[in-house]
C-alpha cells in the first residue's frame, strides 16, 4: 500500500496540514487560480485607527505553499465578526498573523492602529486569543489556572480576586472553581479557556472554532456568553464552521477560500446580495393552490413556489415595503389562516456555497 | 490476533522509518564508530596501545553497552505508555487486538530496530581481527551477550511500560532496576577493597554473587581478557533470555488490570485526591524550621541517649550512628511534622487566588508547582537525599571504620560521597525538570498561549531554569554539605600545591588547572541541560538519555583531543629549567582547556538560540 499523502510544508499550521493530509488533495499554488473577488474596495476602507482589525494586502507563504494571498479586510470595533472558509482556506493562518504568533511576510496587520510586526507587545495586551484546541494545564484547578494567567499579566492581588470572580461568574464556572481542569467536561474546559482569555480584559477576542466539539446546550450557552461580551463592548472575531449560528450571531462576516477573501462586509448584505428581488416566505396550513393564483395576479410578484416538504410558499417580488403589505392583504382576502410571514433571507450556507469552490486545495 | 499484531508492527516500523530522529541516532552511532577507529589508530601510532584491534573492539563494546543500557531506559519503556498517553490503547482493544497482540506488535518493531542496529555492526567489527589482538570467538561472544542483554532490556522496558502510566514513570522504573544492582555491586566492590573482614560484609559479598551471573560488565571484561576461549553461549545469555521471557509473560499477565481505563477526576469527585494532598510551600518551610533544631538536638544528644539505653561509654559511640540518626529524623520526622502543621493550619482545598507569584515569577511558580512537584516534590526529595546520606554514612561507618574503630571516622570521606552523589543527582534532576517543563508545554499545546503573554520567550526559558534550580534545593544542600566537609582537605591540598609551585609565574599557571576544570564542569552541566531542553522540544521521549549520550560523546572527543595534545607537548620535551620554555609548556597544556571552554560557550550560545527559535516555531504551530 502506498502512502498518497502529499508532502506538506513543515511550518504549515497543524490543523490545516492535517485537513489537507486527510483529504489527500495536493496543495496548489493559488496564483494559478482566478483572481480574487474584489471583496473590499480600497476606497471603502476606514482609517486604521477607527477599526479593531485592519488587514491590508496580507500574504503569507509556507515554503512553496501560499496560505494567504493578498488578503484585505477590516473589522469594526464592538462588533461580532464571523470568519468562515473551507478546511485549509487559511483561516487559522490569518488568526495567527493577527495575534502575532506568525509574522506577516507581506502586507500589514493592525490591531486598533498598532502594527503587529512593530508593536507586538502592545498588540498582545489588546488581544485575547483562544486557539481551536484546549491549551490548558490539566493538573491545575480552575482557580489556579486563572490566577496564573492573571499574575503573568501583572495584576495585583485585589485586581486578581475581582477579575477572576467576574470571569468565573460570566462563564458560569463559579461552582467549579476548585475542580481540576482534567476533570471538567469539554464544554466546561471551553468556558475556562474563555475565562482565561478575559482575565487581562482585552478589547479584541480572537476565537478559533470555539464551538467545535461542544454539545448543543454548551454551544448555545457559549453563544449567549459571546452576546454578553459584545454588549460589554468587546470586539469578537470568531472563526467557525457552524454557519447557522454565525448568521444569527454576527454583525459582519468574512469568507475566505484558498487564501483569498471572497466576501467581507455586513452579514445582512451578504444574505441579501445577488438579487434584484425581495423574497418573502408565508406559512399556511396544508396545500393551498389558490394562493399561487392570487399572488401571481399581483404586478410586483415575479414568482411563487411551494417549498418542498413544508407548508411554506416562497414569493419573489419587487423590492420595497409596500410589496409586503400588498402581499399580506392579498392573502388575507383569500381567508386562509396565516401561520407565519417573514422576509426570506438567503442562508449563510447558500452564500458560502456560492462563494467558495469545491474541494480542499 | 496475527493480523492486529502485524498491523501494529508494520505501523511501528513505518513510523520509525519516517522519523528523522531514528536516522540521526544511527548516524551518531556510525560517527562514534569512526571516531573510535581513529582513536585506536592514533593510539597505535603513538605507541600507547599495543594491539589496535583489541583497543578498537573494547571501545566499541563499551559504547554498545552504554547505548543499550541508555536505550533500554527510553526506547523500550515507551512501548505501551505512548498509547496510554495518547489515549489510543482503548481503541486498539476495541479494534479486537488482544493483549498479547498489542504487546508483540508494540515491542516487535523496537526489538527489531535494536537487533538490526547490533547486526549491522557485526561485519564492521571484524576489522578488529585484521587489526590484531582479537579473536573471532571474542566478537561472537560479545554480540551474543548483547543479544541477550537487549532481550532483557526489552522485557524490562515492556513490563515497566505496562505498569507505569507515563513514559517517564516507566523510564524511572527501568533506571532503578538497572542502577540499583550496579550501585550495589560497585559499593560492595569499593568496601570490599577496604580490607574489612566484617562478617556482615562477607555474607553480603556472598549474597550478591548472583548479580555477577547477570552482570554484563563482568561478562564483557571476561570476554575481552587475554586468552578467552569459552563458548559464546554462557549462563549469562540464557539467564537474560529466561529473564526476558519471564518479564514478557508477567507483562501479559498484568496487562489487563494495569491498562483499565482510569477513573477521571470528575468521576472520583469534584475535587480529586491529587488536589487534597497538595501542601503549601510555607507549610513545608515551617515544618523544616521545626525539624532542623530537632535534628541538631538528636546529633548532640544521641551518644548520651545511646549510653543511657545500652550502657556503653559515650566516647566510644561511633559518629556515623549519630549521622544516620539525624538523617532518619529528617526522612521520617519531616513528613510527619509537615502533615501535623498542615492539619493544624487546616489549609483550604486547592490554592487560593493570589498564591501565584506575580509577573515573570508566575512562570517560575507554575513550573515549580506543576512540573517539579511543588512542596510535595521538595519533601520527597528531602526524604530521598536524607536516606541516601544515611545509607552512605552507615556503609562508611559500618564497613570501613567499623564499630570497633570509631576514632577512624573521616568526615571528608562522607563529604566526597555527598558531593559526588549530590552533584550527579542534581544535574540529572535539573535537566529532567527543564526538559519536562518544555515537553509538557508541547504535549499540552500551551506554547501558543504562553507566547502571547507579556513575557518574552527568553524570560520563559530562564523561568524554566530557575524553577528547576529551586526544585534542586535538597540536592544542592547535600552537595553543599559535602563540599563543606571536603573543604578542609581540599584547601590544604591547594595550599600545598601553591607552596610547591614556588614563586615562578610559569608554575603559578599550573594552579589555573583547578578553576579551569571547575569552569568546564559547570559549562558541561549547562550544556547537558540545554541539550535536554532542545531534545525535549524535538523528540517525544528519551530526550534526557539522548542528551546524556551527546554530552558523553562530546566529552570523550574533547577529553581525547586534550590528552592527545598533552602527549604531543610532552613528546616535544621542552627543556626544563629554562623559565621561558617551562612557561610555554604550561601555556600549551592550558591551551586546550581554554579552547574547550571557548567551544562550550559557543555551543551554549548556539543552542540557546536554537531552543528559542524552536519554541517560536512550535508556538506558531500549536
Amino acid at each position: 500500500m502506498t502512502d498518497t499523502t502529499p508532502d506538506l510544508p513543515a511550518d504549515l499550521p497543524a490543523d490545516e496540514a492535517s485537513e489537507v493530509a486527510e483529504t489527500g488533495y495536493l496543495p496548489a499554488e493559488t496564483t494559478a487560480d482566478p483572481p480574487p473577488v474584489a471583496a473590499v474596495a480600497p476606497n471603502d476602507l476606514l482609517p486604521s485607527e477607527d477599526v479593531a482589525i485592519d488587514i491590508r494586502n496580507l500574504s503569507h507563504r509556507f515554503r512553496n505553499h501560499l496560505a494567504v494571498d493578498r488578503v484585505t479586510f477590516q473589522v469594526t470595533p464592538r462588533s461580532l465578526h464571523g470568519f468562515v472558509g473551507p478546511n485549509g482556506a487559511g483561516k487559522t493562518t490569518v488568526l495567527k498573523l493577527i495575534c502575532t504568533l506568525l509574522q506577516p511576510q507581506t502586507g500589514a496587520v493592525r490591531v486598533h492602529g498598532q502594527d503587529v510586526s512593530r508593536d507586538t507587545k502592545a498588540v498582545r495586551r489588546l488581544i485575547g486569543f483562544m486557539p481551536d484546541h484546549f491549551s490548558m494545564y490539566r493538573q491545575m484547578t480552575v482557580t489556579e489556572y486563572l490566577d496564573f494567567f492573571a499574575a503573568a499579566y501583572g495584576l495585583g492581588l485585589a485586581d486578581r480576586r475581582r477579575v477572576i470572580g467576574d470571569v468565573l461568574a460570566l462563564t458560569d464556572m463559579d461552582g467549579r472553581r476548585d475542580s481540576l481542569i482534567s476533570g471538567l467536561s469539554r464544554g466546561m474546559q471551553q468556558r475556562v479557556s474563555l475565562a482565561r482569555v478575559l482575565v487581562n480584559d482585552p478589547d479584541l477576542l480572537l476565537l478559533d472554532e470555539p464551538a467545535s466539539g461542544l454539545d448543543p446546550r454548551a454551544r448555545i450557552e457559549l453563544m449567549e456568553i459571546l452576546r454578553a461580551l459584545r454588549q460589554m463592548g468587546k470586539t469578537i472575531f470568531i472563526s467557525s464552521h457552524i454557519l447557522s449560528e454565525l448568521a444569527e450571531l454576527c454583525d459582519s462576516v468574512t469568507i475566505i477560500d484558498r487564501g483569498q477573501i471572497r466576501y467581507s462586509g455586513a452579514m445582512r448584505d451578504l444574505l441579501e446580495q445577488d438579487s434584484d428581488t425581495t423574497a418573502f416566505r408565508i406559512k399556511v396550513p396544508g396545500d393551498q393552490p389558490k394562493i399561487e393564483n392570487a399572488l401571481l395576479g399581483l404586478d410586483e410578484v415575479a414568482a411563487v413556489t411551494r417549498i418542498e416538504d413544508s407548508d411554506d410558499y416562497r414569493i419573489e417580488c419587487a423590492p420595497g415595503t409596500e410589496s409586503a403589505n400588498r402581499l399580506l392583504a392579498a392573502v388575507l382576502e383569500l381567508d386562509i389562516p396565516i401561520e407565519g410571514f417573514q422576509k426570506d433571507l438567503r442562508h449563510l450556507n447558500d452564500a458560502f456555497m456560492d462563494l467558495t469552490e469545491q474541494g480542499v486545495r | 490476533m496475527l493480523r492486529g499484531t502485524m498491523a501494529l508492527m508494520i505501523r511501528g516500523l513505518r513510523f520509525d522509518c519516517r522519523r528523522w530522529q531514528m536516522h540521526a541516532l544511527r548516524f551518531l552511532l556510525v560517527a562514534i564508530f569512526l571516531f573510535i577507529l581513529v582513536i585506536s589508530w592514533i593510539e597505535y601510532v603513538i605507541s600507547i596501545g599495543t594491539s589496535p584491534g583489541l583497543s578498537f573492539f573494547s571501545y566499541i563494546t563499551y559504547t554498545n553497552f552504554a547505548f543499550i543500557t541508555l536505550g533500554g531506559m527510553s526506547f523500550f519503556t515507551s512501548a505501551i505508555t505512548e498509547e496510554k498517553e495518547e489515549q489510543t490503547l482503548g481503541l486498539l482493544k476495541m479494534a479486537g487486538v488482544n493483549p498479547l497482540g498489542i504487546l508483540l506488535g508494540k515491542l516487535g518493531p523496537r526489538l527489531a530496530n535494536a537487533l538490526l542496529l547490533l547486526a549491522i555492526q557485526f561485519p564492521f567489527v571484524q576489522l578488529a581481527v585484521t587489526l590484531g589482538g582479537v579473536h573471532h570467538r571474542q566478537i561472537q561472544a560479545v554480540y551474543v551477550t548483547f543479544t541477550g542483554f537487549i532481550f532483557l532490556m526489552a522485557g524490562l522496558g515492556l513490563l515497566a511500560s505496562v505498569v507505569a502510566r507515563r513514559t517517564r514513570g516507566a523510564a524511572l522504573i527501568v533506571s532503578a532496576a538497572i542502577i540499583i544492582p550496579l550501585i550495589t555491586q560497585m559499593v560492595m566492590a569499593i568496601f570490599g577493597r577496604s580490607g574489612s573482614s566484617h562478617p556482615l560484609l562477607t555474607e553480603a559479598r556472598e549474597a550478591i554473587v548472583w548479580i555477577s551471573i547477570w552482570s554484563v560488565v563482568e561478562r564483557l571484561s571476561a570476554i575481552l581478557s587475554l586468552g578467552f576461549d569459552d563458548s559464546p553461549l554462557q549462563l549469562q545469555f540464557f539467564c537474560h533470555l529466561g529473564g526476558a521471557a519471564a518479564l514478557f509473560l508477567t507483562s501479559w499477565f498484568i496487562f489487563e488490570p494495569c491498562t483499565r481505563q482510569p477513573h477521571t477526576a470528575a468521576e472520583s469527585g469534584q475535587v480529586s485526591r491529587q488536589v487534597r494532598s497538595r501542601i503549601r510551600l510555607r507549610t513545608l518551610g515551617l515544618a523544616i524550621l521545626i525539624v532542623l533544631p530537632m535534628a541538631v538536638i538528636v546529633f548532640v544528644a544521641y551518644p548520651f541517649a545511646r549510653a543511657a539505653l545500652i550502657g556503653q561509654l559515650t566516647s566510644s559511640v561511633p559518629v556515623y550512628e549519630s549521622v544516620v540518626a539525624v538523617t532518619l529524623v529528617l526522612a521520617v520526622g519531616l513528613p510527619l511534622i509537615t502533615m501535623l502543621v498542615a492539619a493544624i493550619k487546616r489549609q483550604s482545598v486547592g490554592r487560593d487566588i493570589g498564591e501565584c507569584w506575580t509577573n515573570n515569577w508566575s512562570l517560575v511558580w507554575k513550573d515549580l508547582h506543576f512540573v517539579s512537584g511543588g512542596a510535595v516534590g521538595l519533601l520527597n526529595r528531602i526524604i530521598l537525599y536524607s536516606l541516601m546520606t544515611g545509607v552512605i554514612a552507615g556503609m562508611i561507618g559500618f564497613f570501613d571504620n567499623g564499630p570497633n574503630n570509631p576514632g577512624k571516622w573521616d568526615w571528608s570521606f562522607l563529604g566526597g560521597w555527598m558531593l559526588g552523589v549530590g552533584l550527579f543527582a542534581g544535574t540529572l534532576e535539573l535537566a529532567s525538570n527543564v526538559g519536562r517543563g518544555l515537553r509538557t508545554e508541547v504535549q499540552w499545546q500551551t506554547l501558543s498561549t504562553l507566547a502571547l503573554l507579556p513575557q518574552s520567550i527568553r524570560t520563559m526559558l530562564w523561568s524554566k531554569l530557575l524553577s528547576g534550580l529551586l526544585a534542586l534545593i535538597p540536592a544542592a544542600t547535600m552537595t553543599l554539605i559535602g563540599f563543606l566537609l571536603l573543604f578542609g582537605p581540599m584547601a590544604e591540598a591547594f595550599v600545598e600545591e601553591i607552596n610547591q609551585a614556588g614563586s615562578g609565574f610559569s608554575n603559578m599557571i599550573g594552579l589555573l588547572y583547578l578553576p579551569m576544570i571547575i569552569t568546564l564542569l559547570i559549562l558541561e552541566i549547562l550544556l547537558f541541560v540545554e541539550l535536554t531542553a532542545f531534545f525535549a522540544l524535538t523528540i517525544r521521549w528519551g530526550y534526557v538519555v539522548l542528551a546524556l549520550i551527546c554530552t558523553y560523546f562530546m566529552n570523550t572527543v574533547g577529553g581525547f583531543a586534550w590528552s592527545m595534545f598533552m602527549i604531543l607537548v610532552s613528546v616535544g620535551r621542552l627543556e626544563r629549567g629554562n623559565a621561558a620554555a617551562e612557561f610555554y609548556t604550561q601555556l600549551m597544556i592550558l591551551a586546550p582547556g581554554i579552547v574547550a571552554i571557548g567551544i562550550c560557550v559557543a555551543v551554549l550560545i548556539a543552542l540557546y538560540h536554537a531552543i528559542e527559535s524552536r519554541i517560536r516555531h512550535l508556538a506558531s504551530q500549536s
